[in-house]
């Protein structure tokens, strides 16, 4: 060798260890969905009743936001996934549109469903919309580890980008969940109870998360 | 398509195919193969770097970052694919990359800096011997990690991604110190600079003024 990088070359051959690839992006995006529909299933099963569940074709509100939160989290984590392979850019990006979009149609879903921006037109029963919210922030804990074990030993071009789909994603998994348990259905608690879940998440863990990504990255 | 054509192809896919299986081999700790596959690639990833960056000295920088990227993501290659397409997604980024934080800082007390740098090396022996001491000063002056960082980079003449290798922390983090470090170096010797003038504005003491009574 007598290039101008021999000498980057031969550290990192010095620093090479044997690696495990990351698993294929379809098994990656499996398991976030069986660990989604796990929590989905115990959470259901040990409730009394599924108001939220019978909810879904009566109300067109409600099914509407819900659909939304569905397309929010899978867009979302399709996105963060892909997000963490170098290569996959077209599907990070329309896994972001798609999860953006989705969280778009539920608000103004609940928008529509409340007539207007007047919440005081809809109240919700006290303290209920900060119980929810808290129950879907809580849920949204073990999804959230999930997407982030995969992102954070993947190599993310664009960190600020994977670290809002998955803070998103997370946040729709762990709403959709609370969505379908819920026992009100008034379209202003979907709003602030529900929806505001990954909305508040993703503003919150934009901007740590992506400088804990950019600099895993190094 | 001409025979010359069909075997130009077929000497590509196989080179092709013996990239991927050597960075196969490199993800199970194989460094002979691992070394083969850099080598090979490193060409490719400067004429990749090279059409779009004209400046030598920012286009070697971005082939040493892409090829510290292909080794901190080789992870990211999934086996069974191609290998060609990924590596050319992480150079493509660490161009984008380049172009993005050229942007963002301005790069303008860098250049100022590297400017001046460059001007004291080129001075005749003299003027470097007088100014030698005051950027030694100066540059001893500043907190250890930005001073690693300007020595590895200014001194030493080492790339970005060499001289992270060597302080053992990111590209991205040595740049930062790199940056703060060359800000602070440029302060600290504009004061130094004041300074000299100031005293070489007063009066050069002679007897008649010791003597002097100032009232």
């Amino acid at each position: 060798m007598s290039g101008p990088n021999d000498r980057l070359i031969s550290e990192l051959v010095d620093d090479l260890a044997p690696v495990r690839p990351l698993p294929r992006l379809r098994s990656a995006f499996s398991i976030v969905l069986a660990v989604w529909a796990t929590m989905l299933g115990v959470v259901l099963l040990t409730l009394q009743h599924q108001p939220g569940a019978r909810g879904l074709l009566a109300n067109p509100v409600y099914f509407a936001s819900f659909a939304g939160l569905v397309m929010a989290a899978l867009g979302g984590t399709l996105s963060a996934l892909a997000a963490g392979r170098p290569g996959r850019t077209k599907l990070e990006v329309g896994g972001l549109l798609v999860c953006v979009a989705g969280l778009l149609a539920a608000v103004v879903a609940c928008l529509i469903g409340m007539g207007g921006l007047d919440l005081a037109q809809h109240p919700s029963p006290p303290g209920l919309d900060a119980m929810c919210f808290r129950e879907g922030a809580f849920l949204s804990l073990l999804p959230a580890g999930v997407v982030l074990s995969f992102l954070v030993r993947g190599w993310t071009a664009r960190p600020i980008r994977a670290a809002l789909a998955a803070a998103i994603a997370a946040g729709a998994l762990g709403a959709s969940v609370v969505h379908l348990s819920c026992d009100f259905l008034g379209p202003r608690h979907l709003l602030m109870g529900h929806l505001s879940v990954p909305i508040v998440l993703g503003a919150l863990a934009l901007y740590p998360l992506g400088v804990l990504l950019r600099r895993l990255r190094g | 398509m001409s025979v010359d054509d069909q075997e130009r192809q077929r000497a590509r896919l196989e080179a092709e195919a013996q990239q991927s299986a050597w960075m196969r081999a490199a993800q199970r700790g194989d460094a002979d193969a691992y070394r083969s596959l850099l080598v090979a690639i490193e060409p490719r990833v400067r004429a990749m770097v090279r059409s779009r960056i004209r400046e030598q000295a920012a286009a070697e920088d971005v082939v040493q970052n892409a090829l510290l990227s292909i080794h901190r993501g080789r992870r990211t290659y999934r086996p069974e694919r191609p290998f060609v397409p990924w590596m050319r997604a992480i150079v493509r980024n660490s161009i984008i990359d380049h172009f993005r934080e050229r942007k963002r800082r301005g790069q303008r007390e860098v250049e100022l800096f590297e400017e001046r740098w460059a001007d004291d090396r080129s001075e005749t022996p003299e003027s470097r011997t007088t100014l030698a001491p005051e950027l030694a000063e100066a540059l001893a002056a500043l907190p250890e990690g930005q001073r690693e960082a300007v020595t590895l980079i200014q001194v030493e003449g080492l790339s970005v991604a060499e001289a992270a290798l060597r302080a053992g922390v990111s590209a991205g983090a040595l740049k930062v110190r790199a940056h703060r470090g060359y800000r602070a170096l440029r302060r600290l010797l504009e004061g130094a600079r004041r300074e000299g003038e100031w005293r070489s504005s007063l009066p050069a003491p002679t007897e008649h003024s010791e003597k002097e009574d100032p009232r």
